[in-house]
């Protein structure tokens, strides 16, 4: 397994014993809870020429036999609040389908609780973005719910650069893009793991369920530009037509549909990638099954995410951890008004 | 431990992995007492969700890094476990010097959910209550449960009583060890073993024999002489009735030959006699004149003579030795042919009878290992109507309850039940109104060796018990193997 005890020690902050605690709500009749987590939400829409002679190519799906498939996902949430913030749960998961007999395998890491306050969240995110990128962040830490979901990025990222070191001649599957130069992912360590990866013969590709990248006339997503059209197939050269800071996005941009009735994604695919793109996509089609989305990524993420008993465990793991008490609901309407 | 809910004389009982609750556990719920009949996961909302993810990937293709003051949690809801107990009753303070006792029902229902305070029941106070003498060793059995207890079947409790159990639970083993109590308590025990499963009950392995040697005899038909403690058995003409001997012989009521054969038993009464009287009876034209009925009367003489049941014997005598000393008399019907057991059996019915009827004897305990293969219906509601009142107090031990009559049942003072599969055994159980549906559905889950006792040995409290293993006695019988 990948060493995270260096950044767990930096997670592992406690709270006064005996504060209160305010669970949040969870709702048992759905099975699985998650923190909605915005794809490159630091950047502004950017536009797309629409007028450049697109070319459409077909997919032919090969399920790639030979070599590893390492999908890597997370998920935080929030498990309650206390005094000036709250405890919450990160936990990554990394899914491995070996060449020998396609079967999975699930490395997974967390949960782990952490508790952020308006006290701790700067010295909490200074610390590991130290600890992850290897040089103080150029700006203190955001909103508490916005600390925490950077935190959970750095624990991504630590989790990809490592992938990126150990695996060999490997399809590695992001849950994002390959964008850089934004706090969140400073465009050199993206870089790095990109470098890293090719240097070990890998190849990465980041898909996107979403994306900023908008035609410029239109006004439509990229993503639209696959309407109407059947088959598995993509259409490529996308960076070279972003109008603005084309030199953030550190891979190819691509629009793709993986099989014949899936959605459409966004696929990022770097240059330097061990393996041609057009057979590094022809896998991502042989690995797609519903919504032409690849299975090893759906593993990932649904190994990773929190259901609502596990989120009841934690709640009480929180407590149990930090001594703290549990405080009646403050909202006192539906004592006045039961009905 | 919660209470969730209560329907009926059900209570939903919550517990988390790391209380300790099991299948025949006695609970207090303040003044309320209940029984554990029942364990099952608590069905939580998106579990099947929860175990259906952890399935997407075997656990042998996981490896979890989990921070270590969480990981005692982590799975410990989906683990969360719902108990069902059934109300037995309620503890009554009585005489306001902290005297208790158990009182069934309730009629009134002050729980709560939040409040009420849950524990084990001490079943020695259980017992207490219930007016069980607490046993000071595990002689017999202990109960099933979290912690436990002693228990001791209380032999002058015993009355018609049915032990029953699917084959291999263990039936055959408890009447054994109760047989035991009941030969330590100087009562004497006859058993009508069909498989030879009490020979051995003498010894104390293969080549010694055990404390009990002289207070256990195996009569055995057809046996030439006595070996060690298994004895010949032979039933005395002259303690069989001119009618049972014509019925025996299938000599037809009202035909001439049977009237000579009363004529013979009027002319022997009050003497011994055996067929070599009865022959020289027939033999003389004097006493039968007609030949035909004369070769009829002798042809049935020689019917007798072949099956070797007839001559003299001691049973009377070791039947009143042994009544005396308390013992076992084993009456061996493993190799005779279903005809002879109806002799045999019919013989020593109507012998305790006579006994107990004359009071030679007080009382007697008559253990019937599946009874309906040689009982007739009107002697089995005789056993259960009849012989009681002349001291005959039968167990019977059989692995299908449906063989027994429903006065079985109905008139059943004492059920030691094992396990069992079958529906429509279990329901049969039912009919003993001595326990409800639910609990004997329990006997699903035993295992060997663990069962189910109530009526009037456990004051009608459903106890879960499982049986001692027995010591310095060969409890197997003769059962042999197919591959050596």
């Amino acid at each position: 397994m990948i060493d995270t005890a260096p950044l767990l020690s930096d997670l592992n902050n406690r709270v006064s014993s005996g504060s209160s605690f305010r669970p949040s709500e969870v709702d048992l009749s759905k099975p699985f809870i998650q923190t909605e987590q915005s794809e490159e939400e630091d950047h502004a829409e950017a536009l797309v020429n629409e007028e450049w002679q697109r070319k459409i190519e077909t997919l032919t799906p090969r399920f790639p036999t030979d070599q590893n498939v390492v999908a890597i996902d997370s998920t935080e949430l929030v498990l309650g609040y206390i005094p000036g913030g709250f405890v919450a749960a990160l936990r990554a998961s990394l899914v491995t389908k070996t060449p020998k007999d396609n079967t999975h395998h699930l490395e997974r890491h967390g949960p782990f609780l952490i508790a952020i306050s308006g006290e701790n969240k700067d010295e909490l995110f200074q610390t590991m973005h130290r600890r992850v990128y290897g040089i103080a962040a150029s700006s203190p830490a955001p909103t508490l719910e916005k600390t925490l979901d950077r935190v959970r990025n750095l624990f991504e990222r630590y989790l990809q650069l490592e992938v990126a070191r150990k695996s060999h001649e490997s399809l590695i599957l992001l849950d994002g893009s390959l964008i850089g130069g934004t706090v969140d992912s400073p465009g050199f360590f993206v870089r790095k793991i990109i470098d890293t990866a090719a240097e070990n013969t890998n190849s990465i590709a980041a898909l996107s369920k979403s994306t900023e990248l908008t035609l410029e006339q239109s006004r439509r997503n990229i993503l639209s530009l696959l309407e109407g059209i059947p088959g598995p197939c993509c259409i490529g050269d996308i960076r070279n037509q972003i109008r603005h800071g084309s030199d953030r996005y550190l891979g190819q941009v691509y629009v793709t549909r993986l099989t014949t009735t899936g959605e459409p994604f966004r696929i990022d695919l770097p240059e330097n990638t061990a393996k041609p793109h057009d057979e590094i996509l022809n896998s991502l089609a042989g690995l797609a099954g519903n919504y032409g989305y690849p299975e090893e990524l759906k593993l990932a993420h649904m190994t990773c995410v929190f259901s609502a008993i596990e989120v009841l465990e934690l709640q009480a793991a929180a407590i149990a951890l930090h001594g703290l008490v549990m405080k009646e609901e403050a909202d006192i309407r539906p004592k006045i008004f039961p009905l | 431990m919660y209470l969730l809910s209560k329907d009926a004389n059900d209570l939903w009982i919550v517990f988390s992995p790391s209380e300790r609750l099991r299948l025949g556990d006695n609970i207090k719920i303040d003044d309320i007492v209940a029984q554990v009949v029942d364990i099952q996961f608590a069905d939580l909302p998106g579990v099947l969700q929860h175990v259906l993810r952890k399935s997407l990937i075997p656990i042998t293709e996981t490896e979890e890094e989990i921070q270590p003051e969480v990981k005692s949690i982590v799975d410990s809801l989906s683990d969360q476990k719902v108990a069902l107990a059934k109300i037995r009753g309620r503890i009554v303070e009585t005489g306001g010097h902290g005297g208790k006792s158990f009182h069934t029902g309730i009629s009134e229902f002050n729980l709560s959910r939040s409040k009420s305070k849950i524990e084990l029941l001490d079943e020695n106070a259980l017992f207490q209550m219930l007016g069980i003498s607490p046993a000071s060793t595990s002689e017999f059995a202990d109960t099933l449960s979290t912690n436990p207890t002693p228990y001791m079947i209380p032999l002058e409790a015993l009355g018609i009583n049915v032990i029953t159990g699917m084959k291999e639970s263990g039936k055959s083993y408890a009447a054994k060890k109760l047989l035991i109590q009941l030969i330590k308590r100087g009562v004497l025990t006859v058993v009508f073993d069909v498989n030879g499963e009490y020979l051995n009950l003498w010894k104390k392995n293969q080549n010694e024999p055990n404390e009990f040697i002289n207070y256990i005899k195996i009569l055995t038909p057809h046996l030439r002489t006595a070996q060690a403690a298994e004895l010949p058995l032979a039933i005395p003409l002259n303690e069989t009735s001119y009618d049972d001997f014509a019925k025996y012989l299938n000599v037809l009521e009202g035909t001439p030959t049977y009237q000579y054969l009363v004529q013979f038993w009027k002319q022997q009464k009050g003497k011994q006699f055996d067929l070599n009287d009865l022959e020289e009876f027939v033999k003389k034209p004097e006493n039968v004149p007609n030949e035909a009925v004369r070769i009829a009367l002798q042809g049935r003489v020689d019917s007798a003579r072949a099956t070797g049941l007839f001559g003299p014997s001691s049973v009377t005598d070791l039947i009143k030795q042994l009544h005396g000393s308390g013992g076992a008399i084993i009456i061996n019907l493993a190799r005779v042919s279903p005809w002879e057991r109806g002799i045999i059996v019919e013989f020593t019915l109507r012998k305790l009878a006579e006994l107990g009827q004359t009071k030679a004897i007080r009382a007697v305990s008559l253990f019937l290992e599946e009874a309906q293969l040689y009982v007739e219906a009107g002697n089995m509601i005789n056993l259960l109507t009849r012989m009681r009142h002349v001291g005959v107090f039968p167990t019977f031990i059989t692995n299908d309850p449906r063989t027994l009559p429903d006065e079985a049942f109905t008139l059943l003072d004492n059920l030691i039940a094992f396990g069992f599969r079958n529906e429509d055994e279990l329901r049969q159980l039912a009919k003993s109104g001595l326990i409800d549906t639910g609990t004997v559905n329990v006997l699903k889950n035993l295992e060997n060796q663990q069962c189910l006792t109530v009526g009037k040995i456990t004051s009608n409290y459903p106890i879960f018990l499982k049986i001692k293993e027995q010591t310095g006695i060969v409890m197997g019988g003769e059962s042999r193997k197919l591959v050596p």
